[in-house]
């Protein structure tokens, strides 16, 4: 990045490179990175709450 | 004091313009509850709240105000897995899906748009400040509602402008003050309700201004509860990138700034609806009892400078992370003027319903393509080329083909269901569909087919960087 004073330019160079070296290939590996990673479960619960939500709101508008 | 707060103010661009380690990283699944309803309970959701009571029914209002906060967030909810999963920045991380160009461009959009809700934070500030006055028995300028009302507006800015100013330290104790003085105001709403009026009542009253026709008040209703829902897709960088794990961002944004803050908006949604006003001053009067009513606007006073505080801030960091050459001073002074300047149009204020129109368009188209591009790529991007501007993600003269068609496509799909600033539809398409769910599909759509067919990827600059082999599309 332009702009960065030195310091900052080699300590973003020195994550960037440690980020690399340990966790790039297992973000591209689909497994557990710098954090552990989201799972399936986490989707399906976030579409059965939309359907709820969406179900909820037609009931409510259709009962009047 | 002032040498200190530079420090600090420095330390923090630092660290938000380097990718987070896991050990830096605070937030578990409460505590992101926790800063999310911090975050969240503010004047947006009390406002948005009072226009759903004024339109709506309450047996609407309630799963309207749910509906519309959650269901936008649960569809932006992927992105705050990018920014746990790289530790980036929002404006930093995006670069990937947009390329280094249009990422300015949606960054300029975000610092633009957001101006809004510093003013409308000064302005109910403003309104429960003339408010105070007049009920303690206070004459002159200050104690009327114009231009008394706007004073107050910016005398708050240039407080919450001049706090910001002094750095970090402020800022967790603003958090706070607004969260704690506005869940106390929020609990009074509560016992008015139920102790005042009671359930039956609640359930009873009709909406004091719906619109002539029953299904543009809900869908307007809707639309502006999405607006709401759709706005945090900006602000998903700055909190989840300090996540302990993706499953923490993913499920605590949605959680805390829909299911729970909107609690707020609810309560709000049918406090409005017994007293026949959006602006929550007026229902901390309407309670008729003068103590009541004095620490009611005092509170919401002090809240919403503290809620200035943590906007202008964060406004002022993001601005100065992108230009780390300019001083801080400028940004903390350009988003004050540029809140004061939105604070004295007249009607603004009552014109609340028509930033959240906007801000649907926007954050909704912004979400869709982000969201999109998670989908095409399960969220495997290039660190490095995050960061490398003349290297990095280029695409075409830094500009993705795809994500630009996917904005205009939605720019004009939004505009002609809903031309907010009339509160019509063009294509006669509004009230039988919303806006900003709609656009949302269709610039998601446009994103993914373009992409997938990968019908630019002959105009798109050759990779630079060195690991660029498994990198998208540059």
């Amino acid at each position: 990045m332009s702009g960065l004073p030195d310091d900052l330019k080699e300590e973003l160079e020195r994550r960037i490179a440690e980020f690399e070296k340990n966790f790039e290939e297992k973000v591209f590996n689909k497994i557990d990175a710098v954090v552990p990673r989201i799972k399936p479960i986490d989707y399906i619960v976030v579409v059965i709450s939309g359907i709820v939500l969406s179900v909820y709101l037609f009931l409510a508008l259709l009962l009047g | 004091m002032i040498v200190l707060s530079k420090q600090g103010v420095v330390k923090e661009v630092y660290f938000n313009l380097l990718p987070t380690k896991n050990d830096e990283r605070p937030y578990g699944f409460i505590d992101f509850l926790a800063v999310q309803i911090a975050f969240g309970i503010a004047a947006w959701f009390f406002l948005v709240g009072g226009f759903t009571g004024l339109w709506v029914k309450a047996s609407h209002a309630i799963p309207i105000v749910l509906f519309g906060n959650i269901i936008p967030l649960l569809l932006a909810a992927p992105i705050a897995v990018i920014f746990a999963r790289y530790g980036t920045e929002q404006y930093v991380g995006h670069r990937a899906v947009f390329g280094q160009r249009f990422s300015d461009v949606w960054f300029i959009i975000y610092i633009t748009s957001s101006v809004g809700w510093i003013a409308y934070a000064a302005l109910l500030m403003g309104s429960g400040a003339w408010k105070l006055l007049a009920s303690l028995g206070v004459g002159g300028v200050f104690a009327t509602e114009q231009p008394g009302m706007v004073l107050w507006a910016i005398i708050g800015t240039i407080i919450g402008g001049w706090m910001a100013w002094y750095g970090p330290g402020f800022i967790k104790w603003a958090l706070r003050i607004t969260s704690a003085f506005l869940m106390i105001v929020l609990i009074m709403l509560i016992v008015l309700l139920f102790n005042v009026y009671g359930a039956e009542k609640i359930f009873a009253t009709a909406p004091p201004e719906p619109f002539e026709d029953p299904a543009w008040s809900i869908t307007s209703a809707i639309e502006i509860n999405v607006g709401l829902g759709f706005s945090w897709a900006f602000w998903y960088g700055q909190w989840t990138r300090l996540a302990k794990t993706e499953r923490a961002a993913f499920h605590g944004c949605w959680l805390g700034w829909g299911l729970l803050a909107a609690t707020a908006g609810i309560f709000s949604a049918l406090t409005a609806i017994l007293v026949g006003s959006f602006d929550p001053t007026d229902w901390i009067i309407s309670y008729g009892i003068p103590w009541v009513t004095i620490v009611g606007l005092f509170l919401i006073i002090v809240a919403n400078v503290s809620s200035l505080v943590c906007l202008i801030y964060p406004l002022s960091l993001t601005t100065r992370c992108r230009f780390p050459k300019i001083k801080w001073t400028y940004p903390v002074i350009g988003f004050t003027i540029a809140g004061i300047l939105l604070e004295v149009i007249p009607g603004v204020y009552e014109s609340y319903y028509i930033y959240l129109s906007i801000i649907a368009l926007l954050t909704g188209i912004y979400a869709a393509i982000v969201v999109s591009d998670y989908a095409i790529t399960k969220g495997t991007y290039k660190l490095r080329a995050m960061y490398d501007r003349a290297r990095g993600y280029r695409y075409w003269r830094g500009f993705n083909i795809s994500a630009v068609i996917a904005t205009v496509v939605g720019v004009i799909f939004y505009l002609t269901t809903l031309e907010p600033l009339g509160w019509t539809s063009l294509n006669g398409l509004f009230p039988y569909i919303t806006a900003g769910i709609p656009t949302y599909f269709v610039s998601f759509v446009v994103y993914f087919v373009l992409t997938k067919s990968r019908i630019f990827d002959k105009f798109y600059a050759p990779p630079l960087l060195l690991a660029a082999g498994q990198q998208k599309q540059t």
